[in-house]
């Protein structure tokens, strides 16, 4: 006869919160571009995933390309859709929002204007089993078209991100 | 979030929702930037020092023309038979010397873009005396070279592209005619007239 032994093993049970961080793995910028004419508004196009289109006025600088915005999320639920709103509030129960906090302003007093967002071309961020998401932003950048020239140097401006689960 | 331990028939799991707002006004820069500077270095052109002769006769007129290269090739066209016989004439100092085309030189520009070069507002060159040097025909060695004729405006504007540095470079020629006013050689000393030229992407 043998004796069977149970041995029950303790342990302490907890679901540990997890940290939401957010990486910016690449800045959304329009690039290098001359403006030949500003008598109506033109745009430069960026896609989430690279693609740019220029409208006539602008020349571009093959040296400095426009690229769309990188972000890195990470303590997410996982496996979660994450849809997003291109305007503020959007739904609390699981959502993206991005939009502009104010013009892109530089040198001289001319501003652009940050417009039409797109998120990862579908608008939506899918996270992966281990709560990772990455989101690629574009954007569409426009001139006054008021005539007056813009001033050379670099012009900037902020756009926010809201990530509601 | 889930988690399960099994244990005796114990079943312990957690389901956490947590409604939150995460980066919740994260501000994010964006960023571009305008270079509309180009810079521009220009060497004048130069005729050196030429004999002009004067005609008012009907069809009498000489006129010289600077290629637009490096070298500066002259070419005249009626020098006639100059100040003895009171017929139109311009010829160089020198005849086996050539001018100078103007140099342009411009950097800092977007590197392997295109660049056109209009010309616009021919100022006739003037010097000590009454008499003017009529300028035409400016032309430039662009690729597509530009073309004004002082009096039309262009049209078609002068391309060229940058190389790899930025940098595109190029000269230009022109032609100076006799006025036509007088019978007589034109006053000694140095004549002075420009063209605008505009550079654009």
């Amino acid at each position: 006869m043998r004796a069977i032994g149970l041995f029950f093993l303790c342990l302490p049970f907890g679901a540990p919160a997890q940290a939401q961080q957010v990486t910016q793995l690449q800045l959304l910028t329009f690039g290098r571009f001359a403006l030949v004419r500003n008598d109506m508004p033109y745009r430069i196009v960026i896609a989430p995933h690279g693609g740019v289109s220029y409208d006539s006025a602008f020349v571009p600088d093959e040296a400095e390309t426009p690229r769309p915005a990188e972000y890195f999320f990470e303590g997410l639920p996982a496996n979660t859709a994450f849809t997003l709103g291109v305007t503020m509030p959007v739904s609390p129960d699981g959502g993206l929002a991005v939009t502009p906090a104010g013009p892109v302003s530089g040198p001289g007093g001319q501003l652009f204007t940050l417009s039409d967002f797109l998120v990862n071309n579908d608008n939506i961020m899918h996270t992966n089993g281990a709560g990772e998401g990455t989101i690629y932003v574009g954007a569409t950048l426009t001139t006054t078209g008021n005539g007056l020239t813009y001033g050379s140097g670099s012009y900037t401006g902020q756009y926010q991100i809201t990530l509601y689960y | 979030m889930g988690a399960a331990l099994h244990s005796t028939g114990v079943i312990a799991a957690a389901v956490v929702t947590n409604p939150y707002a995460i980066g919740t006004n994260l501000n994010v820069p964006v960023e571009a930037t305008v270079d509309n500077a180009l810079s521009v270095t220009i060497t004048e052109m130069d005729f050196g020092t030429l004999g002009v002769m004067n005609s008012s006769a009907p069809g009498d007129t000489a006129s010289i023309t600077i290629a637009p290269s490096a070298a500066g090739t002259f070419t005249l066209v009626g020098p006639g038979l100059g100040m003895s016989f009171l017929q139109a004439s311009i010829v160089p100092e020198n005849a086996a010397t050539a001018g100078t085309a103007a140099l342009v030189e411009i950097t800092g520009a977007f590197q392997n873009t295109a660049l056109y070069v209009t010309y616009s507002n021919c100022v006739n060159l003037s010097g000590p005396g009454a008499e003017i040097l009529v300028l035409s025909d400016i032309v430039d060695d662009l690729t597509t070279p530009g073309v004004f004729d002082c009096t039309t405006p262009m049209t078609i504007a002068g391309t060229g592209t940058t190389g790899a540095a930025g940098d595109l470079t190029f000269h230009i020629g022109a032609t100076l005619t006799v006025d036509g006013t007088t019978n007589a050689a034109y006053t000694s000393g140095a004549y002075a007239g420009s063209v605008q030229m505009q550079i654009t992407y």
